[in-house]
């Protein structure tokens, strides 16, 4: 399981990756869960690249799957999966050739006692996750001034771009795809702009 | 999109292990497997067509993509024509039904015939509803109609399902319809079957994946096993894939039915040369610029522990690492963290009596599966059993060095 430093890092994670089947896990404080997501429906799309669906696992694993089966979007967001008990999970891993889509994957976020339960009962779900276990801590959200500035500086340095230059990019639906624009966005404060790039 | 996004996406994408194996197999990406038995499964079928075959492996081995290229080589017979079936996409494999492989099978006979008749032919119509009904679950449905008069005080439904709406003034009856005997499975599918033979001459084989994903190994023997024992009374054969745990716990049952079984293991990469090999010719393959640094590959390869999806998933974690970091290169400290990333996905949960049983696999080099734990153990991939050259259990690499740390805590207190 890799520590995340943000939201933002995952966001980053996502665009990073090439099209295909591939899935990935966000393990949360559960109380936070619902406003990550929240957060993520509003900026994943511009970060996966298409079209991304949000789905509720509250009426069990073959009710989801079947929601997976008829959805139309390329990138999917399921939650809500934090009281499936063992036989749950077992069903979700008997399933998981459902999640191929031929389209990009998804991303589950769930809780840590969630965690352990899918790790204990779905053996061949997690051996599709791999290393893409990311965890959230509660406060990592928030960085320092100087922190952003840090990573502002950066991003200002490898792309030869000012704060004004890639703001006024946004505005005119003019900014590159690159995941590291998104966050950079978001650093300013500006994330009310990603909506304009879909 | 800027170049290096697109060639950091290019390279995870020519590691990708959880797509469809046939992508990997078009992209030129496949290398052939050493001591697979899939080669021998091949020339046994090819020999008795009628036969069954089973293939076990661990979850991550590569058993789809052995039974992808089976097929491949079978339909490249003339006298044979392979059909691949993941079960677990057309019927629910979490509660598989006695008769759901028949009716599989029947479908699949069914599609054939379609084909040969241009369209869907009308006699087949309410078999393929009976098989696909047995798919579907199987289960009794009640249906209660109501038919409501003129003087009833509800407006007039025509008929409505069980729990509809009770009125003294409307007469209703009830249909039930019963589940599908497997005596009915069987006559339709035989029905299904002489149609073909009349049509096509060439020996029907299905290879059917993801039986590996049953929620108990009986199911695989008493449900699985048992419908392609039937289905080969039919002249037809199958090759099934099921759970690296199954040929321990129904050893004595499979025997007694179908005799040998294969199995298809982990690559051990300390003691197989012909492993090592084969894992530079993967890199070869998927990376031929070298952009993972030989250092890098090492250790990714021997952190595997032979488990080629394990292998898929931290190369593509090491360069997503790269891509992060800014790096143009793939280099040893990014392995490292995909090593890192991964070890504590497996460690998480593990008990103290887990710990205990791979603690002493490690330092006793032995290892006989019996309990429950023991087989979860096996299935999860925390041990791996390899066969070649020599048959031997190991603790996954990955956590090799926090058990050394446990067990030194231990003796020293």
């Amino acid at each position: 399981m890799d520590k995340l430093a943000s939201v933002d890092e995952l966001l980053q994670r996502i665009g990073s990756r090439p099209d295909g089947n591939i899935w990935m896990l966000l393990v949360a404080n559960i109380d936070d869960i619902e406003s990550i997501v929240r957060d993520l429906q509003d900026t994943i799309e511009i970060f996966s690249e298409c079209d991304t669906g949000n789905i509720s696992g509250e009426d069990g694993a073959r009710d989801l799957i079947n929601q997976i089966s008829k959805a139309l979007e390329e990138y999917l967001l399921l939650w809500k999966l934090d009281d499936w008990d063992n036989n749950e999970w077992k069903i979700f891993d008997a399933l998981r050739s459902r999640l191929d889509k031929e389209k990009k994957g998804g991303l589950l976020v769930i809780s840590e006692q969630a965690n352990s339960l899918m790790i204990h009962n779905a053996p061949n779900f997690v051996s599709w996750l791999g290393a893409r276990i990311y965890y959230l801590q509660k406060d990592a959200e928030i960085l320092s001034e100087e922190e952003c500035d840090r990573r502002l500086a950066t991003l200002q340095e490898w792309t030869g771009k000012t704060n004004e230059d890639v703001i006024a990019l946004a505005e005119n639906r003019q900014l590159p795809t690159d995941p590291e624009y998104g966050e950079w966005l978001i650093l300013l404060n500006r994330g009310d702009l990603l909506e304009r790039q879909k | 999109m800027s170049d290096r996004l697109k060639f950091f996406r290019g390279l995870m994408s020519a590691f990708e292990g959880t797509s469809n194996p046939q992508r990997a197999v078009e992209r030129g990406f496949y290398v052939n497997l050493p001591n697979s038995p899939i080669e021998e499964i091949t020339g046994r079928v090819a020999l008795r067509p009628s036969s069954v075959h089973l293939l076990f492996g661990g979850i991550g081995s590569g058993k789809t993509t052995q039974l992808l290229l089976t097929q491949q080589a079978l339909n490249e017979l003339e006298d044979i024509k392979a059909i691949y079936v993941d079960v677990s996409l057309v019927t629910d494999i979490s509660d598989l039904q006695s008769g759901a492989l028949i009716a599989i099978a029947g479908i699949e006979l069914i599609k054939i015939l379609d084909e040969y008749h241009g369209g869907a032919a009308a006699d087949t119509d309410n078999i393929r509803k009976m098989f696909e009904k047995v798919l579907d679950g199987n289960n009794e449905t009640v249906t209660r109609y109501i038919h409501t008069s003129p003087q009833s005080r509800f407006p007039t439904i025509g008929s409505v399902q069980l729990g509809g709406i009770q009125d003294p003034a409307t007469q209703g009856f009830t249909t039930t319809q019963k589940r599908e005997s497997r005596v009915s499975i069987l006559q339709a599918f035989d029905k299904i079957n002489r149609s073909i033979k009349e049509k096509i001459t060439e020996k029907i084989i299905f290879l059917f994946d993801s039986l590996d994903r049953l929620k108990e190994p009986k199911i695989f023997v008493n449900s699985a096993l048992d419908d392609v024992i039937e289905i080969r009374k039919y002249e037809i054969g199958s090759i099934l894939v099921g759970s690296i745990v199954t040929p321990y716990t129904e050893r004595v049952s499979i025997a007694e039915i179908v005799g040998k079984f294969d199995f298809l293991p982990y690559l051990d990469v300390l003691e197989n040369t012909e492993v090592l090999h084969f894992f530079t010719e993967i890199f070869k393959a998927r990376d031929p610029e070298s952009f993972i640094a030989s250092e890098a590959r090492e250790l990714l390869i021997f952190n595997s522990g032979g488990v080629l999806r394990d292998l898929m998933s931290l190369c593509q974690t090491a360069i997503e690492e790269a891509y992060m970091d800014g790096s143009e290169m793939i280099t040893e400290q990014h392995a490292k963290q995909a090593i890192l990333a991964i070890k504590r996905s497996k460690i998480i949960g593990l008990t103290d009596s887990s710990i205990e049983i791979l603690s002493e696999v490690m330092t006793e080099n032995s290892f006989s599966p019996r309990t429950a734990e023991d087989f979860d153990l096996l299935l999860t991939g925390h041990i791996l059993e390899y066969r070649y050259p020599r048959r031997r259990f190991v603790v996954h690499p990955i956590l090799v060095p926090i058990l050394e740390k446990m067990v030194a805590g231990v003796a020293y207190g």
